[in-house]
């Protein structure tokens, strides 16, 4: 009788336990590589693992609401976090950067050995595979964010890049490095951009979250406007989830550099999606990174680049757009504009808190830093 | 006796060789041995019973053990990340990392911090901040070495436009021609002798780069060979030479300098002839065959113009190496006694002096021969 009464608290605990991350089990995820971060808004850290085929879902139980609108600023950024892992700065790789909306705790895939990044074609993913998750808190206080012991669920990628397929012009890279490029979360399903080993290779998966069924994959074709041509082998490098007059849309930036739509009703009707091109922002360039943020009550997407600078661009305008580009485009630019804002040397960005955008940014002394961008300053 | 003296003086030769692997550092014990599955910790000096009693029950967060045994990499930055633990009266730290050799790292161990952090209230008059700076013995990475050059062979005609270069690790990124020259008999580089592209040629892991002689100096009659010369003259000796100050794909310079001395015979400058192709086999506790051409083929298309098929037709596996006489010796499983096979070589197959089946690397546009079939050579192994 004792038993059965000690038994039903102790389960009703154990319920509780893992209400608050449904699907979750505990212990250490088997990560083969850090290659892509993003928060969802419950602090729910996604890793994208492209050597593994897989994206994990992890619990960190950073869940301190933080209400700072602050800064946040560390001028040699390279230096500290090699400092930290017992290196020097021409030795670390720093990978992604994503911010925790509930404690603003900023989280960085980083990769200690000798930093190869040599092309300015290449990502840091192409050189090296991040092994480490650096935690850095709003006071610019660092640690390590360990994934041993921690609540997890994983979820497999369906048909994956093979691991020994050679990056055709890229020597030396291997496309498995590319296998995962982004990862956005919107309406309780994880959106994961990359390249497939199916007939056509740039790939959209899209899985439930909680991780209940498979992840659904569905292959892209584009037009690039700077190539003249129709492509399906270019993998998108950032994008994000946004309703485009009122449909389910995806807005996504690819190398050199097309801004594509993708109506995500299509997605469940057909395996095959041709995207809309509506803007070629310019050549010679690929896009790192796109962070919606308001700015005077209105949308607007922050983009970050290799070669280009940075740039502001409308959502609205996307709407606007009634054409598409389907012929090579004269000239540099077409369709979409965009406002180019001074930024030179800007890598990582990642929404940080309601005034400002956390950046890397090159320095003209070499050095890597830290930046905040003011959301009310980046008015196009 | 003479042997109690001995087994003492080699005791106190292995005390010292240990003594070195875990060097003792003003009161610290730094693990230094690349060897060691421990190479990189450092403990502290030996604590009173009273602080390694009350640290063992003591759970401390990283922020607190660095605050009073700190590792650095100056004396500014942030603490090494790593592992705490209390071992035996010391405190030892593993980093998270293996150390950089070619880094100052500094150690401070703070004895009233410490007392601090555990509510000691006893303060320590003397030796309460040991500092010590700290550096690592290198890992002994292998470094690479070249490990041959193709042809092997130290006689080379006149009008050679390849030359292989096997690395034993891949190399790193770089202008290979920075490294390379080709000397003359009397030791005086020629110059503008390569195709000099920076990145060099190399294949997927960079393990082999091909070396390639102007082709222009190198086809008679065009205007850098007549305005320049050709790069090599029958009769004469040079060397090829690699300096071994080019680094690898890890930041480590060569091992070996390589250097190749070659005499220059008469140019090839005709086609390819099947009938210079002549395979013969030999057989003991396997089958071997021994192909000779008359000339050097380039072994690095063997892989694309060349295959041996069986009576079926069925494509056999087979490698191939290159002999220093120049003929070259293939192997398979497949090849067995009482067997038959067929060559089968591409028409575009050419030697180390661009000369194919079809035509002559001399023979300009229209001269060349059309699209030829493939070369057969029938293969029986008695």
């Amino acid at each position: 009788m004792l038993r059965k009464f000690l038994s039903l608290p102790l389960l009703l605990l154990f319920i509780a336990a893992f209400a608050s991350v449904p699907g979750m089990k505990n212990g250490s995820p088997e990560i083969n590589s850090l290659s892509v971060l993003s928060f969802n808004e419950d602090g729910i850290l996604f890793i994208g693992d492209s050597y593994g085929g897989q994206v994990f879902a992890i619990d960190l139980k950073d869940d301190q609401k933080s209400t700072n609108d602050k800064n946040l600023s560390i001028p040699d950024l390279e230096s500290e976090v090699a400092s930290f892992l017992g290196t020097s700065a021409d030795n670390i790789l720093i990978h992604d950067m994503a911010a925790n909306p509930i404690s603003q705790n900023l989280y960085l895939s980083v990769s200690r050995g000798k930093a190869k990044w040599i092309s300015r074609w290449e990502t840091p993913n192409n050189v090296e595979i991040a092994d480490i998750l650096i935690k850095i808190a709003p006071d610019g206080s660092m640690s390590e964010a360990s994934l041993k012991d921690v609540a997890y669920a994983s979820v497999s990628l369906p048909s994956p890049v093979n691991t020994e397929d050679e990056h055709r012009w890229k020597k030396g890279v291997k496309l498995r490095s590319e296998a995962i490029t982004d990862i956005e979360f919107q309406d309780n399903k994880v959106y994961v951009a990359g390249l497939s080993n199916e007939e056509f290779s740039s790939a959209l998966w899209t899985v439930a979250y909680p991780f209940k069924s498979e992840a659904k994959i569905n292959t892209l074709e584009i037009f690039h406007g700077a190539h003249g041509k129709w492509e399906t082998a270019s993998p998108i490098r950032s994008f994000l989830p946004y309703k485009l007059n009122g449909k389910n849309s995806i807005l996504a930036s690819y190398l050199c550099t097309p801004l594509v739509t993708l109506d995500l009703d299509e997605f469940s009707q057909k395996t095959h999606i041709k995207g809309r091109t509506v803007a070629e922002f310019g050549s010679g360039n690929y896009p790192i990174d796109m962070v919606l943020y308001q700015n005077k009550g209105r949308d607007l997407i922050l983009m970050s680049n290799s070669a280009l600078p940075l740039l502001i661009f409308d959502p609205e305008d996307v709407e606007n757009f009634e054409g598409e580009i389907t012929a090579e485009v004269e000239g540099y630019r077409s369709g979409v504009d965009y406002t180019p804002r001074s930024g030179g040397g800007i890598q990582q960005l990642t929404d940080y808190n309601e005034k400002y955008i956390v950046a890397t940014q090159r320095q003209p002394n070499g050095k890597l830093a830290l930046i905040s961008i003011n959301k009310d300053w980046m008015t196009p | 006796m003479k042997d109690m003296v001995k087994g003492g003086l080699w005791c106190l030769l292995s005390c010292l060789c240990l003594s070195n692997l875990a060097q003792e550092q003003k009161g610290f014990t730094v693990l230094n041995d690349p060897a060691s599955a421990e190479y990189g910790k450092i403990l502290s000096p030996v604590l009173p019973d009273s602080i390694s009693d009350r640290l063992v029950t003591t759970q401390l967060t990283f922020p607190e053990w660095t605050s009073f045994f700190s590792i650095k990499t100056s004396n500014i930055a942030r603490p090494v990340l790593g592992d705490y633990r209390l071992e035996k009266q010391r405190v030892a730290f593993s980093p998270r990392f293996l150390p950089d050799s070619d880094i100052t790292y500094f150690v401070s161990f703070n004895f009233n911090q410490l007392n601090e952090i555990l509510n000691i209230p006893s303060k320590r008059e003397k030796d309460s901040l040991l500092f010590k700076t700290v550096e690592f013995h290198p890992i002994e990475t292998q470094a690479t070495k070249i490990v041959n050059a193709y042809p092997h062979i130290n006689v080379l005609p006149e009008n050679t436009l390849r030359v292989y270069v096997y690395f034993s690790k891949p190399m790193g990124f770089g202008n290979p021609y920075d490294y390379i020259s080709l000397l003359d008999q009397q030791g005086t580089e020629i110059k503008n002798a390569f195709v000099e592209l920076p990145e060099g040629l190399w294949n997927e892991n960079r393990t082999r780069l091909t070396i390639l002689f102007h082709p222009g100096r190198v086809k008679q009659g065009i205007g850098p060979n007549l305005n320049e010369g050709s790069i090599l003259n029958e009769g004469e000796l040079y060397e090829l030479a690699i300096s071994n100050e080019w680094k690898d794909a890890n930041g480590l310079a060569l091992t070996n300098e390589f250097s190749k001395k070659f005499f220059v015979a008469k140019a090839q400058r005709n086609k390819l002839r099947k009938r210079d192709w002549v395979i013969r086999s030999f057989c003991k506790d396997e089958c071997i065959l021994r192909l000779t051409t008359g000339g050097i083929p380039d072994i690095e298309l063997v892989d694309n113009m060349i295959e041996i098929r069986n009576e079926e037709g069925v494509e056999i596996d087979f490698d191939i190496f290159p002999e220093d006489n120049g003929s070259f010796l293939i192997r398979s499983d497949a090849l067995t006694k009482e067997t038959s096979f067929n060559m089968i070589i591409n028409p575009r197959m050419e030697d180390i002096c661009g000369n194919n089946f079809l035509h002559a690397f001399e023979m300009e546009g229209d001269s060349r021969g059309k699209e030829g079939k493939p070369i057969e050579i029938r293969i029986v192994i008695k």
